[in-house]
């Protein structure tokens, strides 16, 4: 459980229940997984759990806000997508853009998020965002500072930390001055071995190239952006019986974020085998995990 | 709730056209991890027995309006949510016979930040359905 000696933030994100949550459970049950870890924050994706999105009903507002206030839950990242090729005949232009970012900084305002994560679609195999982003961004800026919401890009695998998609970004905040835009690393990055979970949707070629290959992040490179991070995704695919990971090394991650005083969240994100139920278990190991390890930390 | 499974067990019928049966109907849950616009959507494979249709020729019915393949690549304001199913119609003159069938579909989805190389992405999932 969370006591009064913890720096660290725990909460899930909804991605981790894929296949699982409208089939296996509800929104109300998910939500019920999460408080039972003694977890206070829950994640969603905008375009995946509100249900009428990007229009919501008046009455699953109200659900939504109930269900965190019984479950004693806070709102913390809102997962939205700016599709660059949303057509196969044209992009998305900047216009276009603003209005889809904009509409989901108002959504998340008004379920209670603080972070918002854009993904954006891409133009290279190393995964450079598409152009757009960065006027797109821009022009929403003042908007998100007066809702309080920070917007935080990825750094997700196959781009590290120490690669221009990051320096892009960090020269973004630098020029604007702005406090409202800062990354979210996603755990995967220091992956260390291979996984053999299956990507759904993705052939051999795409796994190999993107989802396998361990990318081993050193850790002294994600101490020089913690300043600079706002959320973290505790990406996992597996936790075996005796609560190790052979694939992301925890032990390393949480105490680096301990020593260097991280206060945010680490929002698990469980990316393994879509068996039925999985999710919801391995959720609680990885939970039972951290816990473990920022004690262990503390009381070095 | 829906089925885990992708093919939902409810809704496999024949379709009546002013009396006369055109072809049969399934529902699909969405297979990827959020909803999508529809113009991210290429399409679905669909083998049934020995029968097969390409990505193009089944119809699409979505938040209560009906799509081709083509029209839903232009589309703008239709979504296949992650809560909502697909209703699939294959043209099929005379429809399907009463009983068991397997049934093989391969969704394949646009994801834009995924390198357009490794696109679309490929759904699949197949059962045994039955229809009455």
């Amino acid at each position: 459980m969370t006591s009064g000696h913890d720096t660290l933030k725990y909460g899930v994100s909804l991605y981790s229940y894929t296949g699982d949550i409208y089939t296996l459970l509800t929104l109300d049950d998910a939500m019920a997984e999460i408080a039972d870890l003694g977890a206070s924050g829950i994640e969603i994706l905008g375009e995946g759990n509100i249900s009428g999105y990007p229009t919501p009903s008046t009455r699953w507002i109200d659900d939504w806000h109930a269900g965190l206030e019984r479950h004693g839950l806070t709102a913390t990242n809102y997962g939205s997508w700016i599709d660059s090729r949303m057509w196969q005949h044209r992009d998305l232009s900047v216009d276009e853009g603003v209005t889809i970012l904009r509409r989901d900084l108002e959504l998340a305002s008004t379920l209670g998020f603080t972070t918002l994560r854009p993904k954006i679609g891409v133009v290279s195999q190393d995964l450079r965002p598409h152009p757009i982003w960065e006027p797109v961004v821009e022009r929403v800026l003042e908007r998100a500072a007066e809702l309080g919401i920070v917007i935080c890009p990825e750094i997700h695998a196959p781009t590290p930390i120490r690669h221009e998609v990051v320096d892009d970004y960090l020269a973004f905040i630098e020029r604007t001055g702005t406090e409202h835009f800062r990354l979210l690393i996603d755990t995967g990055i220091f992956q260390r071995t291979a996984t053999d979970a299956h990507h759904e949707g993705l052939d051999e070629e795409a796994q190999e190239a993107g989802w396998r290959r361990p990318l081993a992040v050193p850790m002294a490179d994600l101490v020089d952006v913690l300043p600079y991070v706002a959320f973290i995704q505790a990406k996992f695919f597996d936790i075996r019986d005796d609560l190790t990971d052979a694939q992301i090394p925890w032990r390393d991650i949480v105490t680096t974020l301990v020593e260097h005083g991280y206060t945010g969240y680490l929002s698990s994100e469980y990316e393994g085998d879509r068996v039925p139920g999985r999710s919801l278990e391995q959720v609680r190991r990885q939970h039972a995990l951290l816990r473990l390890l920022e004690k262990e930390a503390r009381a070095r | 709730m829906l089925d885990r499974h992708i093919i939902q067990n409810r809704g496999i019928r024949n379709v009546d056209a002013d009396g006369e049966i055109i072809g049969f109907q399934f529902r699909l849950r969405m297979p990827n991890y959020r909803g999508l616009w529809g113009s991210l959507i290429e399409g679905v494979e669909v083998r049934l027995d020995d029968l097969y249709w390409d990505r193009e020729t089944p119809r699409w019915t979505l938040q209560g309006r009906d799509f081709s393949c083509a029209e839903l690549r232009t589309s703008t304001d239709v979504r296949w949510q992650l809560d909502e199913p697909a209703t699939i119609t294959v043209p099929h003159r005379g429809g399907l016979p009463a009983g068991v069938h397997h049934l093989k579909v391969d969704i394949a989805l646009r994801a834009p930040y995924i390198p357009a190389e490794f696109q679309p992405s490929v759904f699949h999932a197949e059962r045994k359905v039955t229809l009455l």
